[in-house]
């Protein structure tokens, strides 16, 4: 018998694990730390284990962040990130969803699903582009990271 | 689990991650991944702020057929309706499938986005109930599009039970005649005491009063005497076959031979007390299970909670063999045996044998759990088949219950011809 629960989100997660991959794949201990959150994170979504998403979604942010260290565009660390943000979330679809359906049909919640998410994440990641401006490289890194340590400030305070 | 909206922490760690990526960015002075985090905080502030759709939804259950006889399968239909205005994007039902069921062909949840004023629907099939099975009502679980807050809740849903209706307790299975003394209800072919006529003879001097045909005296002076077919109540135990060796079935997710004996044992146990036959309950297990043959209303409720609840029936491998010989020496005399067992091997056959050996009019029902997918399984259904027929040979009256089949439908065969 072959269950197609959380195939739509678990190929979602690999396209967007495989994106991330060759964006954000720009130096060797970059492009290592891609493939090894791509294989996990086929485990993880075959075995559904949350856990295992989780150490894909946190090797991806590494590659990410090994690529921006290595001097990648701020265009590449911005898809890179939304990417991994997109593999992780429908990683974690595809596994929750076998074990809240087990074999239910689920292809549109999936679709759904996959299509709000990456149109949720596509918009933030414009958004956080524009608010930034485009002569991003000049602003001073100090004043950047205090506005954002002020909007983690802000979001934490919105608790309801 | 509880109702109300929970978050499910999907993003959890999101803000962590945000804070590396400034960390990291301000001490390596690498301005992009400043500006990583502020994605972060873009996405951890819907995640904070996302709201949980109205689960303004009513869900219909549609059972076919209403009123099933016994063993057979029942397709349930559940169909969920937005009512709401707004769009849910994900929404998951769960229906409250009875735990005495069993679902055997599809699914009883479903996963959807819908409308409003849509409706999406799944169609289950489920077996194996014995009686009337009420549904829980359905839990309803909906989310926000990236599944970060989710509101749970439950919906009662309409028509909340199915009741299987079992065969009427002289349809049931044709007893094989015993030796017995108390007029009931297996004809016997010879006239006596009973309660249809059967033939009208001369008068003895001895026979009772009450049975002299008054009318013909009063119309030729002749005194003559009703004969009534001589019908006997039988004393009936009914043995299930648990051992887990029984406990086959033609798929991995079908109703095992066990759980389909178990509910033709509930029939039976029901059934047949109303025609005046006293029914015991055995089981052909490890463990031991016993309840003396009895009529009552009190009897059969316990003969139920046996059949559903002693550990004898639930097919648990423990690697004894069971105690054959205490077993038959409980069995009261001359009983009649119903013998419930998919002989898929030789001991069930050869227990089948022994009843008949020690005096026992016995009847085997045996439910058909083979498949033919593979060539292993192939052979053990001739192999099965043989069995069968070797033991018709021997006298006994098997009948064999196919997959999928009403009981109903073996005891009208089982009528038919005769036995």
């Amino acid at each position: 018998m072959t269950a197609r629960t959380g195939l739509v989100c678990g190929g979602a997660a690999g396209l967007a694990g495989v994106a991330t991959l060759f964006v954000a794949g720009v130096g060797t201990a970059a492009t290592a730390a891609g493939v090894a959150a791509v294989v996990v994170l086929g485990g993880g979504v075959l075995v559904r284990s949350g856990r295992l998403v989780d150490l894909a979604g946190a090797a991806l942010f590494l590659e990410v962040l090994v690529a921006a260290l290595q001097g990648a565009s701020a265009t590449t660390v911005l898809a890179g990130g939304g990417g991994t943000v997109l593999a992780w979330t429908f990683g974690h679809a595809a596994v929750d969803l076998r074990d809240d359906l087990g074999t239910g049909p689920s292809v549109t919640v999936e679709s759904a699903h996959v299509a709000g998410t990456t149109a949720l994440v596509g918009v933030a990641v414009a958004v956080t582009t524009l608010l930034f401006g485009v002569d991003v490289p000049r602003l001073p890194p100090l004043a950047l990271a205090s506005v954002v340590l002020g909007a983690i400030a802000l979001t934490a305070a919105l608790r309801r | 689990m509880s109702e109300g909206v929970q978050r499910t922490g999907r993003w959890f760690g999101l803000g962590g991650a945000a804070l590396v990526a400034v960390g990291v960015g301000l001490l390596a002075r690498v301005p992009a991944l400043v500006l990583l985090g502020g994605l972060g905080v873009t996405l951890g502030a819907y995640d904070r702020l996302a709201v949980a759709p109205a689960a303004d939804v009513t869900v219909r259950r549609s059972i076919t057929p209403p009123e099933p006889s016994l063993g057979e399968r029942v397709t349930v239909a559940l169909t969920v309706r937005n009512d709401g205005d707004r769009t849910i994007p994900d929404l998951r039902v769960a229906d409250g499938v009875p735990d005495t069921v069993r679902v055997v062909e599809g699914s009883a949840s479903l996963g959807t986005a819908l409308r409003p004023g849509a409706e999406a629907t799944v169609t289950y099939e489920i077996a194996g109930g014995t009686d009337r099975c009420v549904f829980e009502p359905a839990t309803v679980v909906v989310r926000d599009v990236v599944g970060v807050v989710a509101r749970r809740t439950r919906v009662a849903v309409e028509p909340d039970a199915v009741t299987w209706e079992r065969p009427a307790g002289s349809a049931l299975l044709p007893l094989v005649p015993a030796v017995a003394r108390r007029p009931g209800a297996v004809p016997v072919d010879e006239g006596g005491e009973g309660v249809s006529f059967y033939a009208v003879r001369e008068h003895r001097s001895n026979d009772p009063l009450s049975r002299v045909d008054w009318n013909r005296y009063a119309r030729t002076g002749d005194l003559s005497t009703v004969e009534f077919r001589r019908e006997q109540s039988a004393t009936v135990v009914v043995v299930v076959d648990a051992r887990a060796a029984a406990a086959v079935a033609p798929r991995p997710d079908a109703e095992t031979a066990v759980e389909r004996s178990t509910a033709a044992a509930v029939a039976l146990v029901e059934g047949l007390p109303e025609d005046g036959h006293a029914v015991g309950i055995a089981a052909y297990s490890p463990q031991r299970a016993w309840l003396d043959p009895g009529t009552t209303e009190v009897h059969r409720r316990r003969a139920r909670e046996l059949l559903r609840t002693d550990r004898a029936f639930t097919a648990t491998p423990d690697g004894r063999e069971p105690d054959v010989r205490r077993l038959l020496a409980r069995l009261p005399t001359a009983a009649n045996v119903v013998f419930l067992s998919p002989l898929c091997d030789d001991d069930a056959a050869a227990f089948a044998r022994r009843l008949a050996a020690n005096g026992h009019p016995v009847t085997v029902v045996s439910p058909d759990p083979t498949a033919a997918d593979t060539a292993g399984h192939r052979l053990a259904r001739l192999e099965r088949a043989e069995r069968l027929r070797l033991l018709r040979a021997a006298g006994l009256a098997v009948h064999d219950w196919g997959p999928n089949e009403a009981l109903r439908r073996v005891t009208e065969r089982a009528w038919r011809d005769g036995r």
